[in-house]
């Protein structure tokens, strides 16, 4: 049941939202007349919370889903329309200058109940209709080969872009190593000094083409004297050629 | 241009003709109507691309034969709406009153309801989230869309996958954003990333629009007002980032958020009317239970878990209106109508 609580209170986030949305339904148990808007409104939410609660249901439900997806039931409360429903019942029933009085305090208390979508620091400003960063782009459009996969290993910060952006680009790790997932290759990726004569054997096991350094990595070794030439510089990131990874470009 | 038309045309005018199969459901409030028609038929095609996708995915199947299948459907779908229409077009519907007058509080309402949708629009175009999970979900379109295979590689890294991803290839949604990215030729990163979250912030609001109309039929100012705070709650959603209307605005063309933002709201909508009709003592229009399933097939689409989502909306909305209403035959509709979803439920169990 703490799992139950704890995404309950994960889910009501700053709380006041959801709490205005149970004092929506408790106001029209006893305001609203018409059947229609109760069920909706007040007793097929309330079934919801009880469902959710019910020790039972929620130990059927985490056994066929995971713990962190349990939230989703919340969504079937209609906790917009709800809120939204209730200041229209209310205004409807408040006269004269009250009214628009009614409306200014009532959007004004929602809008400082909530906090700005906007204002989250994982917003960002698009740098080209992608959606994806310049680097990735830039990067990508340097080493595909039309008619055939190339395997390059990026940096932390670009592995989620590179497959959104294309499917043949083919990386040795992805975004599970975002996730907790540990890949020795990806490790010695991220060193500030590179250690190639680690680095290397790992990388053509996966028969990298590509491998994309930060402008300000240092290397062990010099990466000339290893196989590995200068293809592109751009952005503040080094992308190295393999040499010893043959790459056939097929006949268009 | 010629994209942006073919994409109108595959999200607004096809379902728009594919919704005319469900002419006259709104009764004598015709007003708006094509509305209801443009999301319902929505679903209507949402809930052909499962019965499409699913088995050529399970089948190991080309995409292009999903595009060629889909768009066939999407065609006769289309011309079986506009026959049933032009059939019934002799027929009159009943008469609406509607309110001619102006009301300049209701205009200033609806103005700012306008600008608040467009400013989310806006967004959606010129601000990035960084959100993890499109990693995987924009990856599937971009990867279905460029092999014509469809999850048959590892997503994060391209490989060849050795098994099947049960639990998201019975939810194809990405399926669907690779269809349109291929039919209208645009990128399919721009199409999920850019293009299409534009489509779905304004679909959501029109099945908030629908659930305000039918609440407030008799007052224009009222429904503004409604739409408004909705507005409101969802541009001041970052309270928790569980939330529907997050996921609504920060990762708007993953399925889960199609089944928050449109699907779930679109079926209490539904409800409503069902409500509605028993309320004032009229037998439930069948068509509206045809929705309802349908809309289920939806939650199907959009995410696995919108299988179990969709089938307790049901049983806590049925069970509180066969107590209300006294009328026990609403199981018989809800049982047929959550037959798809336990299908799907039950196939996930015997590939996984």
């Amino acid at each position: 049941m703490r799992i139950v609580f704890q995404t309950f209170e994960n889910y009501m986030g700053t709380g006041l939202v959801v709490s205005w949305f149970l004092i929506s339904a408790v106001y029209l148990f006893y305001c609203e007349k018409r059947k229609s808007r109760r069920i909706i409104f007040v007793y097929m939410p309330l079934a919801v919370l009880l469902l959710f609660f019910n020790p039972l249901c929620s130990a059927l439900f985490l056994r066929m889903a995971e713990d962190e997806i349990y939230y989703r039931i919340l969504w079937l409360l209609p906790v917009l329309a709800g809120i939204a429903y209730t200041v229209c019942h209310i205004y409807s029933h408040t006269e004269g200058k009250r009214r628009m009085v009614f409306v200014f305090c009532a959007v004004a208390v929602i809008a400082f109940s909530g906090k700005f979508v906007y204002d989250s620091p994982y917003f960002s400003k698009a740098e080209n209709s992608y959606h994806v960063p310049d680097s990735v782009v830039h990067i990508c459009d340097a080493i595909v080969v039309p008619g055939r996969e190339v395997m390059a290993a990026f940096p932390l910060e670009m592995v989620q872009y590179v497959r959104q952006y294309t499917a043949l680009v083919c990386m040795p790790y992805g975004r599970e190593v975002l996730t907790g997932f540990y890949n020795p290759l990806q490790a010695a990726m991220e060193e500030d000094t590179v250690d190639l004569a680690e680095l290397l054997p790992m990388a053509r096991a996966y028969k990298c083409h590509y491998l994309v350094f930060g402008a300000e990595q240092d290397f062990t070794e010099e990466p000339a004297g290893l196989g590995l030439e200068v293809f592109l510089e751009t952005d503040g990131y080094t992308v190295y050629r393999d040499t010893a990874i043959e790459l056939i470009v097929p006949q268009m | 241009m010629v994209q942006i038309l073919i994409l109108a045309v595959l999200t607004l005018a096809a379902p728009i003709l594919a919704g005319q199969v469900l002419h006259g459901v709104l009764g004598g409030r015709k007003r708006n109507a094509v509305v209801f028609e443009w999301i319902s038929g929505q679903i209507i095609l949402w809930a052909g691309f499962l019965f499409v996708c699913v088995p050529m995915i399970l089948a190991e199947r080309d995409f292009r034969d999903v595009v060629v299948l889909f768009s066939g459907y999407m065609g006769a779908v289309a011309i079986f709406g506009v026959a049933l229409r032009l059939r019934g077009i002799g027929r009159r519907d009943a008469s609406f009153q509607e309110n001619k007058e102006k009301d300049p509080v209701a205009v200033f309402l609806w103005i700012c309801v306008i600008a608040l949708i467009m400013v989310q629009m806006f967004s959606a175009l010129t601000l990035v989230y960084a959100d993890g999970d499109d990693a995987y979900y924009v990856a599937v379109s971009v990867s279905t869309e460029s092999s014509n295979r469809m999850y048959a590689h590892l997503v994060y890294t391209g490989g060849p996958a050795a098994e099947m991803d049960v639990r998201h290839c019975l939810a194809p949604m990405p399926v669907w954003v690779a269809y349109l990215a291929r039919v209208c030729g645009i990128r399919t990163v721009i199409m999920a990333k850019t293009v299409l979250p534009v489509v779905l912030i304004l679909m959501s609001h029109a099945v908030y629009f629908l659930l305000g109309q039918r609440l407030f039929s008799d007052s224009g100012r009222k429904h503004a007002l409604f739409m408004l705070v909705i507005q409101i709650l969802v541009i001041f959603g970052g309270y928790s980032i569980y939330s529907a209307q997050n996921f609504l605005l920060v990762r708007t063309s993953q399925g889960k958020a199609i089944l928050a933002n449109i699907v779930l709201p679109f079926l209490l909508l539904l409800f409503l009317m069902l409500a509605e009709q028993m309320e004032e003592g009229k037998k439930p229009d069948f068509r509206l239970w045809i929705m309802v399933g349908l809309s289920m097939i939806c939650g199907c689409l959009c995410s696995t878990q919108g299988t179990l989502l969709t089938c307790i909306f049901l049983m806590a909305a049925g069970i509180c209106m066969a107590a209300c209403f006294r009328r026990w035959n609403i199981f018989v509709w809800t049982t047929g109508c959550c037959l798809v979803p336990v299908g799907m439920l039950a196939l996930y169990f015997m590939l996984s």
